[in-house]
C-alpha cells in the first residue's frame, strides 16, 4: 500500500519493520532496497509490524550500507503475492491494460508464461480475462501479473470498450506467419 | 529438410558478449571467425569476430532457429547489412562498462532501425556486475525517446547464463509472434 | 606495443614486396596486406579508394574460407579466389604472421600465373619481415 502511494514521487524513504526482527528499507529515489531477515529467503507472507514513510526532497539514505537490491524485484514479489484473491485494491473495474515498460525479467523470479503475457500486453490493450484467454492461463494467473506490473508502474490503464472478439482483419490472402506457435515450440525445446 | 528457419541476429559492440551468448544457446558447436585482435588497447580481448558467428537450435524435425553474431566493429558493417536482411529479430548486447553505453546502444540501434521499429529487438545489458549504472530503466528511457512507438525490452544479462539467455531469446520470439499476430487482434 | 599495421618496418616491408609484385605482374590492379582482423598495413597503388573497407572485407572472406575448410576438415586453407567477369581477387596468408595478402588481377592474367606470382610475393614479404627481425606480439600465434 505504501509503495503504491509513492508513485510519481522522486525522493522517499520507506522503513518497514517485519515480525522476527526483520526489516526492509526502501530508498525510493534510488529505486533500491535492503532487506534483513532471519532466513535466507524473502518471506512470502511477511507480517508487517510498523511502516514509517519519509517523503520530500532529500529523503534518501545518506550513504550506501551495502550493495542494495533493485526495488523492482521487491515490487514484483509484492505485486504477485500480496493480492492473491483478486485485483490489487487500486485497480478499477472493467479496465484493459497495456504495457508501458518491460520489466527486467532476468532479474525477477518469473516463468515464461509471464513473458508471453507481457508480450501480449506490449502489442495491445487487454482485460484480465482477455489476457488469460489469449495466453492460455487461468484468469487468476493473469491477474497476478497485472497486479505486479501495475505496482511496478509498468502498465497503462485503458477504459474498456465493447467485448473483444477474435475478429480477423481482412487483408489480401496472407499465409500463416511462420513464427506462429514458435514461442510454444521453442519453449518446449528449451525445457522452460 | 528444414522447412522453417528463423534467423536471429546478435549485434553490439566488441566485448559485449555476442559470441558467448550464441555459444550458451547453441545446440551445435559454434562456427566462429575469430582473428587476433590488433587493438588490445581499445578492448582487451585476444580475439575478435571478423565475419560472423553461427549457432543453431533445432526446434523440431523441420524447424531451426539460426543464431548469427555479427562483428562489433563498425568497419565490418557490410556484414551487418548482409545479415540483417535475413534476420527476423535481433538481440543487441551492450556492455555496461563501456564508456557512455547508452549512447553506444542507441548508435547500434540506428543501424538496425527497421528491426527496432518493427518491435523485433531485445536489448541485453552485460557486465552490470562490474558497472551497476546505468540501469536497464535508464536504457529504456533513452530508447523510448528515440523510438516512441515501440516498447523495447531491456534486460540485465550474463551471456554465460543459460537461463537468462533463454529468457532473452524467448522474449524476442514472443515479441515476433505478437508482432505478426497483431493483424488478427482487435486492439 | 605497436600494432603491426602501425609498425613502420612492417609497412615498409609490405610496400617493398607489393611494389616488386607490381613490376612483374602488369595485370595487377590493386594489392594490399591486411591484418587478420581487417586493418590495412599498406596497399598499392597509392591512389586506390576505400582501401579500408576492402581490408575489412578481406579479413571476413579469409575467416569465412577458413571456417569452411575447418568444417569440412580438408586441412588448412591455401588461398581464396573470387572470380568475377572483369577480374579475380586472390587472397593468401603471409606465412608465419597474422597477415593476409589480397590482390585484384585483371583478366589478362591467368589465374595460375596470378597465384604463382602472389605466392612468391607473400614468401618475399615473410622473408623481409624476418630480415627486419620483426617480432609478433607476445602471445600471438597463427590460428590456422
Amino acid at each position: 500500500m505504501a509503495m503504491q502511494s509513492l508513485r510519481g514521487e522522486t525522493d522517499a524513504l520507506l522503513l518497514i519493520d517485519l515480525a522476527d526482527d526483520a526489516f526492509i528499507v526502501v530508498d525510493w529515489g534510488r529505486k533500491d532496497y535492503w532487506w534483513r531477515g532471519s532466513s535466507a529467503d524473502f518471506p512470502e507472507s511477511p507480517t508487517v509490524s510498523k511502516v514509517r514513510l519519509f517523503r520530500g526532497d532529500g529523503a534518501r539514505l545518506p550513504f550506501m550500507l551495502e550493495q542494495p537490491s533493485e526495488l523492482s524485484a521487491l515490487m514484483w514479489l509484492v505485486g504477485l503475492n500480496a493480492f492473491r484473491t483478486g485485483p490489487a485494491w487500486w485497480l478499477g473495474e472493467g479496465m484493459r491494460y497495456r504495457l508501458s515498460r518491460w520489466p527486467d525479467f532476468t532479474m525477477l523470479a518469473h516463468d515464461l508464461d509471464d513473458v508471453n503475457m507481457t508480450a501480449l500486453l506490449s502489442k495491445g490493450a487487454l482485460s484480465v480475462n482477455e489476457l488469460a484467454s489469449a495466453s492460455g492461463v487461468e484468469p487468476m494467473r493473469a491477474q497476478r501479473l497485472i497486479n505486479a506490473l501495475s505496482l511496478m508502474g509498468q502498465l497503462r490503464e485503458v477504459v474498456a470498450g465493447p467485448p473483444v472478439e477474435s475478429a480477423r482483419v481482412e487483408t489480401a490472402p496472407v499465409s500463416i506467419p511462420v513464427t506462429r506457435g514458435l514461442f510454444k515450440r521453442l519453449r518446449a525445446r528449451l525445457g522452460v | 529438410m528444414t522447412v522453417a528457419e528463423h534467423v536471429i541476429l546478435f549485434a553490439g559492440p566488441m566485448g559485449a558478449g555476442k559470441t558467448t551468448a550464441i555459444r550458451t544457446l547453441s545446440d551445435i558447436e559454434m562456427v566462429t571467425t575469430e582473428a587476433a585482435n590488433s587493438e588490445r588497447h581499445v578492448v582487451d580481448k585476444a580475439t575478435t569476430t571478423v565475419a560472423l558467428d553461427y549457432g543453431e537450435i533445432t526446434v523440431g524435425d523441420e524447424e531451426k532457429v539460426r543464431l548469427y553474431g555479427v562483428p562489433g566493429q563498425k568497419r565490418f558493417d557490410f556484414m551487418w547489412t548482409i545479415l540483417k536482411e535475413r534476420a527476423k529479430g535481433m538481440v543487441l548486447l551492450v556492455n555496461n562498462d563501456a564508456p557512455e553505453p547508452i549512447a553506444l546502444a542507441l548508435d547500434y540501434l540506428k543501424d538496425f532501425s527497421q528491426l527496432v521499429e518493427n518491435g523485433c529487438v531485445v536489448v541485453g545489458v552485460s557486465r552490470r556486475d562490474i558497472n551497476r549504472l546505468p540501469t536497464p530503466d535508464d536504457y529504456a528511457d533513452a530508447i523510448a525517446d528515440a523510438y516512441p512507438d515501440v516498447l523495447v525490452p531491456v534486460f540485465t544479462v550474463d551471456p554465460r547464463n543459460v537461463d537468462q539467455m533463454k529468457t532473452v531469446l524467448l522474449t524476442l520470439v514472443a515479441s515476433l509472434e505478437r508482432d505478426e499476430s497483431t493483424k488478427e487482434l482487435v486492439q | 606495443m605497436t600494432s603491426i599495421h602501425n609498425d613502420q618496418r612492417a609497412i615498409d616491408s609490405a610496400r617493398a614486396a607489393l611494389t616488386e609484385l607490381r613490376e612483374i605482374a602488369p595485370s595487377l590492379v590493386f594489392a594490399s596486406v591486411v591484418t587478420d582482423d581487417g586493418f590495412e598495413v599498406v596497399h598499392v597503388p597509392d591512389n586506390s579508394a576505400d582501401s579500408g573497407r576492402f581490408a575489412s572485407m578481406t579479413s571476413s572472406v579469409q575467416a569465412l574460407g577458413e571456417a569452411v575448410t575447418r568444417e569440412l576438415s580438408i586441412g588448412s586453407s591455401g588461398y581464396v579466389v573470387i572470380a568475377a567477369e572483369n577480374g579475380h581477387v586472390l587472397q593468401l596468408r603471409v606465412p608465419g604472421h597474422e597477415l593476409i595478402f589480397a590482390a585484384l588481377f585483371d583478366t589478362h592474367e591467368t589465374l595460375g600465373k596470378a597465384l604463382s606470382s602472389s605466392r612468391r610475393c607473400v614468401e618475399r614479404l615473410a622473408a623481409l619481415l624476418a630480415e627486419h627481425n620483426f617480432q609478433e606480439p607476445l602471445g600471438s600465434s597463427t590460428h590456422y
